[in-house]
């Protein structure tokens, strides 16, 4: 009797370690992708205001385990002052292991 | 600072940058041990003994990095690709546009090979096909040759004869030292290189050798081993170099070293020795083959090459991309480096690719020809002689 109670009790302790690990895997997966803390600023380009936002993306190191480590990574847009706007240009640095993005600074950002 | 609404990019774009795993975000791969090391030993940066000490320093960085439980594997192109996805979705962006430059050209390409519908067009600056990591000697030479006409052709009241007779003689006539300052050969070379990026620096670097060969004055040539000692500790991630290069194009058979070291050319392998020479130190992990190779892509894309460019000659990209791009169209800048977007023509060249994006037309009206420029406002040779105190103190300490 006592043991089966304690087979029962190592049994349910399992099962809720199960359901915490299957929420939290199905957590980390159905969050949409979103930028946190973001600022902005804004800069005057040749008389014209334009506005920059600044964030961050948190993304799985490695998304085949998206409880381990967590990345952040910086994310700026530079918005476009018009109200009809067509697919962004996306860019990236030119050299890995760089520090400058150097297309940025060529545009004057 | 450029004037942005001239370059047209207030426009109807907004324009977003994602930070780069690896060099950006939370994890760095720095490793300070790893830059000292890629200053050379004994003033032979490209001797055995000096790849042999970076390539154990690189060794135990991987190790560090390994204890520190950091996933090495996950630091690939194909990572970054999936975080630049990550934003875009984060952002709302159905449909987005490509700008690229030079290695950042790779990713734009694994980007248009996983994920075709997502890209509408993209612009490649200084493109680089599967296999191109590695810096060729033989094409460096051949731009040598290039400035070398050019130069010829255009001075003709100041010609001071070949460049690439003036470095040969620079070199076989390298005392040990310039003044207190110890001279490496090999260092010099992989400066030059890398000052050939842009037609600017390489102007700089070949009035160093014209001083050296013709009046011996080397304290340009050395001034050149302190750009490259500056440029090397201080802007490199360096495991997030090594990780994204050797997923991407390391080839285990290759014995980089013996290869790279049988190009018999007036600079010789430079910085490709240093990074391939060494580069079995660092992990073995490969990314799917089918990213290593170059494959048919759909999507609409503009190339933008330079003739002078050593980093991603046009020729590369005109062999051997754009037959695989079937709506792929190649620009061929004439008498431009590596830098396109840093000369005078850069409005110009932003106001061609933003047509493109709007139209999915190339219009080359805008650009006017940017001769090479081989008159040097400020030598390095006067910057060095005037900065010999500061250069002594930075030595010592």
């Amino acid at each position: 009797m006592k043991k089966a109670k304690m087979m029962n009790r190592t049994l349910f302790k399992n099962v809720i370690c199960l359901l915490l690990l299957i929420a939290a895997t199905l957590r980390a997966f159905c969050q949409n992708p979103e930028l946190k803390e973001l600022t902005y600023e804004d800069i005057n380009a040749n008389g014209q205001k334009v506005k920059i936002l600044h964030g961050f993306i948190d993304v799985p190191e490695d998304r085949e385990k998206p409880n381990g480590r967590i990345l952040r990574l910086p994310v700026a847009i530079l918005k476009s002052p018009l109200k009809d706007t067509v697919a962004p240009v996306f860019t990236w640095k030119e050299v890995p292991g760089l520090q400058i993005c150097w297309t940025l600074k060529a545009w004057g950002w | 600072m450029l004037d942005l609404k001239s370059l047209g990019l207030v426009t109807s774009h907004d324009i977003v940058c994602v930070g780069y795993r690896g060099a950006d975000g939370t994890v760095k791969l720095h490793s300070k041990k790893v830059g000292k090391a890629a200053k050379g030993l004994h003033h032979q940066l490209l001797s055995d003994e000096s790849l042999d000490n970076l390539e154990k320093k690189v060794k135990r960085f991987a190790a560090s990095l390994k204890e520190k439980g950091i996933n090495i594997d996950k630091y690939t192109m194909l990572d970054v690709i999936e975080d630049i996805e990550y934003a875009r979705k984060a952002l709302g962006y159905a449909q987005i546009n490509l700008f690229s430059n030079s290695y950042g050209t790779r990713v734009a390409l694994l980007y248009s090979y996983k994920y075709p519908d997502i890209i509408q067009r993209s612009v490649m600056v200084g493109a680089n096909p599967p296999g191109h990591f590695v810096w060729y000697p033989e094409k460096t030479e051949q731009i040598l040759d290039k400035y070398d006409s050019i130069y010829k052709a255009t001075s003709i009241f100041n010609y001071q004869g070949s460049i690439k007779e003036a470095m040969q003689t620079s070199f076989e006539k390298m005392p040990k030292r310039w003044r207190v300052f110890r001279l490496d050969a090999d260092k010099i070379k992989t400066a030059t290189f890398q000052m050939m990026f842009s037609k600017g620096g390489a102007a700089e670097a070949f009035d160093a050798y014209f001083r050296a060969a013709n009046k011996k004055d080397y304290s340009g040539l050395y001034m050149m081993q302190v750009l490259y000692d500056r440029g090397i500790s201080k802007s490199m991630a360096w495991g997030d170099y090594f990780q994204k290069a050797a997923s991407a194009d390391y080839q285990p058979a290759v014995n980089y070293r013996e290869w790279l070291r049988s190009f018999k050319t007036t600079l010789g392998p430079t910085s490709s020795l240093q990074g391939w020479g060494i580069i079995k130190a660092w992990f073995d992990y490969s990314i799917p083959e089918e990213y290593k190779k170059t494959r048919l892509s759909h999507t609409e894309t503009l190339i933008i090459s330079g003739n002078l460019d050593v980093a991603t000659p046009a020729d590369f990209a005109t062999e051997k991309l754009l037959p695989t791009l079937p709506n792929g169209k190649q620009v061929i800048l004439k008498d431009y480096s590596h830098t396109l977007l840093s000369g005078k023509q850069a409005g110009a060249i932003f106001g061609m690719v933003f047509n493109f994006y709007a139209t999915g037309n190339v219009d080359e009206a805008g650009l006017a020809y940017d001769p090479v420029n081989f008159a040097v406002k400020k030598s390095l040779n006067s910057i060095a002689k005037k900065n010999y105190l500061p250069l002594i103190f930075r030595s010592v300490f």
